[in-house]
């Protein structure tokens, strides 16, 4: 009866002026964001100020949006760019256990499963997030939570396919470490 | 790197995921298999895989806390920087008059005085007290201005009134008299026209009489006989 409006549709009528639709879009959108924005940061208040600052972004570029790609990929696409300067600007490192420490050797003499068998709720997970560094962290989001393939994630990140999945392996193979050496001590 | 069967560990990871999807051919499949049956690193990277999809599947979705979405976009434009920049130039003007004390004056009599003396109290005072009294005999002045205005409005108005009474009565006059003249010359005309039909009759008359007398003498020279 009431067919619901495309993307696409709600942004032309947004570029249009209308405020309706660019309000509904949000709307439909802001959930994903903030709950991505959540496991980037780690608290609800960046991630708040993520969410606001990304769908500004959007808003001020919206008749950029050529409509090549789907809205979501463009939408993630700038979330990346922002939460990247966001973070830049509050000293992302001091956030994550450190991008350059040497991973332990892990040839298969322990149970990796052992801690990530234990996160069963959404701190455990941003808590898992925060050991890695951003560059990995966005790529495990990215692959792990929104589900997009590699040559989508290179297309938002500005790098190859193949170092995309090469960022996910050593984020995968760093988590498993730490959660040993977590285990350990 | 672990080379192993017809696949290495690039070729191999690089299909983990349509391997756990289930979206690879049967070829790859075993291919990967193979690979995975030989190569503890890409085996271990394959729980990695799963195990990390299985944490990611227990997250549960936050909801949005209340936010001023309208607000946020419509709503809290504020000011263009140019407007900005012009205020603030505008206060920093206004600063340096008020300090300076700047007076400025034209020849017109207009006067503008930035951080000047404050006047007293009683100088206020005195200056509304003076502009109360201006105040009313303008007030006053008007008020008689209106009065005479109206008076001789009045005065007009009844001379015109008169003027137009007395042409009337002038024509009232005028048509009374001829009324008259009327009337009384056709009573003449009838007292005449009376005259003359007495006088007709007195002749008349006369004339028989001489016809009876010259009769009567006839009849007396005649005897006496008819």
């Amino acid at each position: 009866m009431f067919a619901r409006k495309t993307d696409d549709e709600l942004i032309g009528r947004a570029l249009d002026g209308s405020e309706r639709a660019w309000l509904t879009l949000v709307r439909r959108h802001e959930q994903r964001l903030y709950n991505y924005a959540l496991r980037m940061s780690g608290n609800p208040d960046d991630a708040m100020d993520i969410l606001q600052d990304v769908l500004m972004s959007v808003y001020r570029n919206l008749d950029s949006f050529r409509g090549d790609s789907k809205f979501t990929t463009w939408l993630f696409r700038i979330a990346s760019f922002r939460c990247t300067d966001y973070f830049r600007r509050r000293n992302w490192q001091t956030t994550t256990l450190g991008d350059d420490e040497d991973v332990p050797d892990d040839s298969g003499h322990h149970e990796p499963e052992f801690l990530l068998s234990q996160v069963e709720d959404n701190e455990g997970i941003v808590h898992l997030m925060g050991l890695l560094p951003p560059e990995q962290r966005q790529v495990v989001e990215l692959k792990f939570f929104q589900h997009f393939t590699f040559d989508e994630i290179a297309g938002q990140l500005g790098i190859s396919p193949n170092t995309a999945k090469t960022r996910l392996y050593t984020a995968l193979s760093r988590m498993r470490a730490k959660s040993e050496l977590s285990l350990a001590s | 790197m672990t080379e192993s069967n017809d696949m290495n560990c690039e070729q191999a990871k690089s299909l983990l995921f349509e391997l756990i999807d289930g979206s690879l051919s049967a070829a790859d499949r075993d291919a990967v298999h193979r690979h995975l049956d030989d190569c503890a690193d890409c085996s271990a990277a394959q729980a990695d895989v799963w195990h990390m999809q299985t944490v990611a599947s227990r997250w549960k979705t936050s909801r949005v806390p209340r936010w001023n979405r309208r607000g946020a976009f419509f709503e809290s434009r504020g000011f263009p920087p140019l407007l900005q920049i012009a205020s603030a130039c505008a206060s920093v003007v206004v600063m340096v008059l008020v300090l300076a004390q700047v007076r400025i004056s034209t020849e017109d009599g207009f006067q503008v005085s930035f951080g000047g003396d404050v006047a007293s109290r009683a100088d206020l005072e005195a200056q509304l007290h003076d502009l109360r009294q201006e105040q009313l005999a303008l007030i006053n002045q008007s008020a008689d201005r209106l009065t005479n205005q109206q008076v001789a409005s009045n005065q007009l108005m009844f001379r015109t009134l008169l003027e137009a009474s007395r042409q009337e009565r002038h024509e009232d006059l005028r048509n009374l008299v001829s009324l008259v003249q009327d009337t009384q010359t056709k009573q003449n005309e009838r007292t005449a026209e009376s005259l003359r039909y007495v006088l007709s009759n007195q002749i008349e008359d006369r004339r028989n009489i001489q016809q009876l007398g010259q009769a009567l003498k006839l009849v007396a020279s005649d005897g006496g006989t008819l």
